[in-house]
């Protein structure tokens, strides 16, 4: 198992990371599982922000009572401001070029699904451009319209239109949660490695959750295992988790 | 390789409706349910369906209406001022006896209130909204998959009876991701258009003519008796409940949907601590379950009933059970979901510590 820190590279205080992709697809939990893994390895400022003007629920704000106080009080967070947390209109956080630009912390951005989501990031492309940034695109071929290499070529396409950015990697994410197989996690990796061979594109980490992670670990090619990292803060909110759940 | 898909809800049971052989969709974008007329918009056409975003939830429901009179399976989706939009023409298509699907995925209110998951449209769906003596068939999925399965139902029930079937979720179960498997897809040309639809005279001697207007008081009368007659038969046949660790249950928690989600870890935890706890879930609430839960009387020494609301699904409760057995209530609003332990602590508060 790597860190997913160490499969982005470590960025450095300055780098901006962003998160495209589909929707549903899993770019929220990727985001702040690798700013996580960066406060846990390294000594940068990590700063994790929330762009997602897409979905309503289950969005990284809604995702923050699931980490430990130190964490939650490591981490700087952006997000749009307290009222217009859920008034279900497109706010972004305020001074967001400043903050896009400094060199003091290493950015996380989380934005939105579908080419509409990586769209309203476009307004900051010249200041993201500027900020030495990788995008990376987040595939779960278990989503619906993912299952064909021409259904991903369509929605990298519509991704990179979207976000008028260039894309520097694949993060594979192919999961059923709970009822993931091994084999599940190897043919997404297959048809995400052949889309990325078609377009000059790298797959930089195989992500698995802690539900699955042990059945899969010790089955997969060499190519899939050698990228492979388990996340550690995920969101099945019902059942168990309720708790009194504000949204 | 897994048959199943990684779905949001509200994506899931647009291919759930849309493998249950519905063709038409015709809505009015309102989170938390903008995904189904999205998914809609992409797959109808890829089907051979037809899709059209409304100008306004009354237009769309009108829409439906139409397509309805002509006999194919056809559904609109909104959320809860949306669907309180729609009230007039569902009392329209009920009194034109005519078949279709509508969706609530229900938020906070009332009025304008949040994006948050609510059921709190209880009433609005089971007793009534529009105007008129009407009934629709109410199915209250409480997963994603159930939510898919149900469709296949909704749309067999609404041709059957000639109905309006809504199916009611809540954001949450709208929002959030499962795995889920489509088990069963109508070939939509075995579908025969009914003899009452209006497509053309088809050498028949009369035209068909659908409306909800009947001028003379006599003959309204003799139809909404037929309505009713027709609605008795549905009560009879129709009414579904889910039986959950009810056995050896001393109490029980009546709920359906997400809460009846959250109820049944309720249930888990309580036994743990030596509480015989069971949950009764409403499938259907309209028509409601009422000969189930009184088939338990007897063995419970008390239910409470749990919601996402205030005492709306247990006014039913109450008409089934009061005077049978205690009966208590736990119930949240404007959004908050209670977690399981919460659950508990009204019960122990509301039954001692259940011995």
């Amino acid at each position: 198992m790597r860190e997913l820190a160490d499969l982005f590279g470590r960025p450095r205080a300055g780098q901006s990371i962003v998160f495209a992709g589909p929707s549903g697809s899993g770019k929220t939990e990727i985001a702040i599982n690798l700013a996580l893994s960066l406060l846990r390895l390294t000594t940068s400022q990590v700063t994790l922000c929330d762009l997602d003007v897409v979905k309503p629920y289950f969005r990284l704000r809604d995702m923050l009572r699931l980490l430990s106080e130190d964490e939650a009080a490591r981490l700087n967070i952006v997000e749009p401001e307290r009222r217009l947390l859920h008034a279900d209109i497109p706010a972004f956080p305020r001074n967001l070029h400043a903050l896009l630009a400094s060199p003091e912390t290493v950015k996380v951005i989380d934005v939105g699904g579908d080419a509409i989501g990586a769209g309203a990031v476009a307004q900051f492309r010249e200041t993201i451009m500027a900020s030495d940034y990788r995008l990376y695109v987040v595939v779960n071929t278990l989503r619906p319209g993912m299952g064909s290499a021409d259904g991903l070529k369509r929605m990298l396409a519509a991704i990179r239109s979207g976000a008028r950015l260039g894309v520097s990697g694949l993060v594979a994410n192919t999961n059923v949660q709970g009822e993931t197989t091994a084999d599940d996690v190897q043919r997404g990796y297959d048809a995400i490695k052949a889309l990325g061979d078609s377009e000059g594109l790298p797959v930089v980490a195989v992500v698995v959750s802690p539900e699955y992670a042990n059945q899969v670990e010790h089955r997969l090619t060499p190519g899939a295992a050698g990228l492979l990292s388990v996340i550690r803060v995920f969101n099945r909110i019902l059942d168990t988790v309720g708790s009194q759940t504000e949204f | 390789m897994s048959d199943k898909v990684l779905m949001k809800g509200a994506e899931a049971l647009a291919e759930g409706a849309i493998q249950a052989g519905c063709r038409f969709y015709f809505g009015y974008p309102i989170t938390p349910q903008n995904e189904t007329p999205e998914y809609m918009s992409r797959r109808l056409p890829e089907v051979g369906g037809r899709f059209v975003q409304a100008e306004s939830e009354v237009a769309s429901i009108n829409m439906v209406y139409g397509a309805a009179c002509a006999g194919v399976r056809v559904m609109t989706s909104s959320s809860s001022p949306g669907i309180s939009l729609m009230q007039e023409g569902i009392s329209y298509i009920s009194g034109s006896n005519v078949p279709c699907v509508v969706m609530n995925a229900m938020r906070g209110g009332p009025g304008l209130g949040n994006i948050a998951p609510a059921q709190a449209d209880y009433f609005q769906a089971v007793k009534g909204g529009g105007n008129g003596d009407y009934k629709r068939i109410v199915l209250a999925p409480s997963s994603i998959q159930e939510g898919v399965d149900l469709f296949v139902d909704a749309f067999e029930l609404a041709d059957k009876y000639r109905m309006v079937v809504m199916v009611i979720v809540d954001g949450l179960i709208g929002q959030m991701m499962e795995p889920v498997e489509f088990k069963t897809k109508v070939d939509v040309s075995t579908l025969k258009t009914p003899e009452w639809a209006t497509v053309g005279r088809h050498g028949r001697d009369h035209a068909n003519v659908i409306t909800s207007l009947t001028l003379d008081a006599a003959g309204l009368e003799k139809w909404n008796l037929k309505l009713q007659a027709k609605y008795a038969q549905v009560e009879r046949s129709e009414s579904r409940i889910e039986e959950y660790q009810m056995d050896d249950a001393d109490y029980a928690i009546i709920a359906y949907g997400t809460m009846a989600r959250i109820a049944k870890t309720t249930v888990r935890v309580a036994r743990a601590k030596g509480i015989k706890l069971g949950l009764l879930r409403p499938i259907t609430v309209w028509p409601f379950p009422a000969k189930q839960l009184q088939a338990y009387a007897p063995k419970l020494k008390g239910a409470l009933t749990v919601e996402l609301a205030y005492r709306q699904l247990f006014e039913d409760v109450q008409l089934a059970l009061c005077g049978k057995i205690p009966l208590g209530w736990f119930g949240r609003g404007g959004g908050v979901v209670p977690g399981p332990q919460e659950i508990l602590a009204a019960f122990e508060e509301q039954f001692g510590k259940g011995r």
